[in-house]
């Protein structure tokens, strides 16, 4: 192994292992207590019986997907050297950010600089990727290690190519669990944030893209390894655009830096969500009916031959939902796709390519997909499954196309839930901030 | 609680008796939907001597070669076939090392062995010292939970040697022997009836060279259990 493969990293060493270079640093991998312990890479506490070896050793099964954690075995690590040639300018990318890109991008330097966590909430469709250009470029001008991590797999490989288009001049790592490339130091990566558990202080500059997106939030062990992966002088910039509680109230207690893009990359507002109180929808399901909002807006969307998504909380729901809708409209095309049906991907690619007339869906594709100019439709929007992010994502499918910025976003619902209820919330008020914005602009 | 493999939470029935009965906790480590992709072998559809899943009670083609080459009693009898969702299984517990894993098969494991005819001593296949130092568990004991077991057996290998499972067949069968007798246990072995316990049949060439170290110390008979084959 080369030495620089341990810049930054905690590598597993086992006991045996004798080589060693003065500046390598030896780690515990586990903080100990009478009945518990704690993985130090994962920082997740277990309990001594269900995760004892006979020996009286102990192995962590929270990160055991990395690689197996035990107290057989140290971490070494080296210290971050920086150790990169640095050139006048990394920036190949020719295209322009509008003025409201360029607000948010120079004040997201300016966290960069002075070392401090930023919360960058654009809306969806905003052009997050092109804004973060000038920053990353800086940092890397400094001589500064950056990294871009997201917590979903297809956002780390859509980005890669789009970086490597950008940054021509310098390296990109990428991590992700399938990765069959072997590690090597680069000044600029990608990864999921999982693979941020193995770095120790390594980065300067941290972008999470998505950040509230399933894993990473609620998720202890990814917040840890945040913290771990950046250097203890390095900032922290969170992408999203629908930011959770816990990032807001770091907002309002000033500890975390907040730009706002509230207006899409087209200028129109983001359209707003209609709820619908249909107590009984379920049961019409069951009878093969519809509710009545639903009908209508299918009519509608059959006329206008515009394509559609329905989403239902759960798998069980979507054979019914289909039969319902293949029984009151046999013209329509629909299908149905789900997190693990063999097809999601051909399915999507032809509802793309306007093959079908509709998709009925769970939450899988809730972000990360683009088809212009739909309707959206979510039937039991009060689920629990649905959290306010989710639902201000999928309220974000609808309005992507320029040439038709709005569409009809109908929530059915059996009440009000506190989630619908925050989502709606958060759409109205980026919509506030985007006229205000505007305003701002027009008296300048 | 949560299944072990897939780690979805596991709902169980509550009957009327389970509410009302005084009965002894049982947990149940996997669900339903897990272990159905695991294939039991029955006996009376499996090979005679090693335990393989087939249609008929004939030798199977590779025991017929083994009968050949061989001068002694060997019968084997195995839990389940091994499968690609057994494969999984025996990368994740034992190659990547999550002991939890072992109470998957744990309590079939033990009712099976249970099962055999009485014997004088259960003997489990062991690791070397290097396994010990990397993985921390040897993977048979862990199976077998809280029976009593002798560690009869020591195995020693060089170091730079690739394991069993790393090999391809061939090279598996022209292994040499590297199992020898634990220290003072050499005369208690004589005319004993013996049960060696292993996780995985796969050629059966390390089976075979434990069996071959007893009966050469003088064994009155070996019989073999595996997890799978």
């Amino acid at each position: 192994m080369e030495e620089s493969e341990f810049y930054g990293r905690l590598v597993i060493k086992p006991r045996y292992w004798k080589r060693d270079s003065k500046k390598m640093r030896t780690l515990e991998t586990f903080q100990q207590t009478q009945s518990r312990v704690c993985c130090q890479r994962c920082q997740t506490w277990f309990s001594k019986d269900t995760v004892a070896l006979p020996r009286g050793e102990y192995y962590c099964p929270g990160c055991i997907q990395l690689g197996r954690v035990s107290t057989l075995d140290k971490f070494v690590t080296i210290n971050e050297p920086n150790d990169f040639k640095t050139l006048p300018t990394y920036l190949t990318w020719q295209g322009q950010l509008t003025a409201s890109q360029v607000r948010c991008s120079s004040e997201v330097q300016a966290s960069f600089d002075v070392g401090r966590d930023h919360l960058l909430w654009a809306v969806t469709g905003a052009g997050k990727t092109e804004m973060l250009f000038p920053g990353i470029n800086d940092a890397l001008q400094k001589g500064k290690r950056v990294c871009l991590a997201s917590p979903r797999v297809d956002v780390c490989l859509e980005l890669f190519p789009r970086l490597k288009a950008a940054f021509q001049e310098v390296e990109i790592a990428l991590l992700h669990g399938h990765q069959e490339q072997p590690y090597r130091y680069t000044q600029l990566t990608i990864a999921t944030t999982h693979q941020l558990l193995r770095f120790y202080h390594a980065f300067d500059i941290l972008i999470i893209d998505e950040v509230d997106a399933f894993p990473y939030a609620q998720n202890k062990k990814l917040l840890f390894a945040t913290q771990q992966a950046k250097k203890k002088t390095g900032s922290c910039l969170f992408l999203t655009a629908t930011p959770g509680d816990d990032l807001l109230k770091k907002v309002r207690q000033k500890q975390l830096q907040v730009s706002y893009l509230p207006r899409r990359f087209h200028g129109h507002p983001l359209p707003e969500i209609k709820p619908v109180l249909v107590l009984n929808w379920y049961q019409k399901l069951g009878k093969k009916q519809l509710p009545t909002s639903v009908k209508k807006l299918l009519t509608e969307c059959q006329q206008a031959k515009r394509q559609f998504l329905i989403f239902v909380p759960h798998i069980r729901h979507l054979p019914l939902v289909l039969t319902a809708v293949n029984c009151l409209f046999p013209h329509l095309n629909v299908k149905t796709v789900y997190s693990a049906d063999e097809q999601r991907l051909e399915k999507v690619q032809q509802m793309r390519e306007q093959q079908l007339d509709g998709l009925i869906t769970t939450t899988i594709l809730e972000r990360g997909v683009t088809f212009p100019g739909i309707d959206v439709c979510v039937l039991g929007a009060d689920d629990a499954t649905f959290s306010s992010a989710a639902l201000v994502q999928i309220a974000g499918r609808v309005g992507r196309n320029p040439k038709r910025p709005t569409g009809n976003v109908v929530f059915v619902c059996a009440g009000i839930s506190r989630s619908v209820k925050k989502a709606m919330q958060q759409i109205r008020f980026v919509n506030r901030k985007a006229k205000e914005e505007l305003y701002e602009l027009s008296t300048v | 609680m949560n299944c072990l493999l897939c780690n979805r939470v596991i709902r169980s029935a509550w009957p009327l008796s389970f509410l009302l009965l005084p009965q002894k906790y049982q947990m149940v480590p996997t669900c339903e939907q897990c272990l159905s992709t695991f294939q039991k072998i029955e006996a009376a559809k499996s090979c005679p001597v090693c335990g393989r899943i087939q249609s008929s009670t004939n030798l199977c083609h590779d025991c017929q070669k083994w009968q050949v080459k061989s001068n002694y009693v060997f019968h084997n009898q195995a839990l389940y076939t091994y499968n690609a969702a057994m494969k999984q299984y025996m990368h994740d517990y034992k190659f990547q090392g999550d002991y939890r894993l072992r109470h998957v098969f744990c309590q079939q494991f033990e009712m099976f062995i249970k099962a055999q005819k009485p014997s004088d001593f259960v003997v489990p296949l062991p690791i070397d010292e290097q396994t010990w130092q990397t993985r921390g568990f040897n993977q048979v004991i862990g199976l077998i939970g809280d029976l009593a077991v002798t560690n009869l057996l020591v195995m020693h290998r060089k170091k730079d040697e690739k394991r069993q499972s790393q090999k391809k067949r061939q090279d598996r069968l022209r292994t040499i022997n590297h199992f020898q007798i634990a220290e003072n246990w050499q005369p208690k072995v004589k005319n004993k009836k013996i049960l060696l316990v292993d996780d995985v049949y796969t050629t059966g060439r390390t089976l075979r060279h434990a069996a071959e170290t007893l009966y050469t110390a003088g064994a009155g008979l070996v019989e073999c259990i595996t997890l799978c084959r």
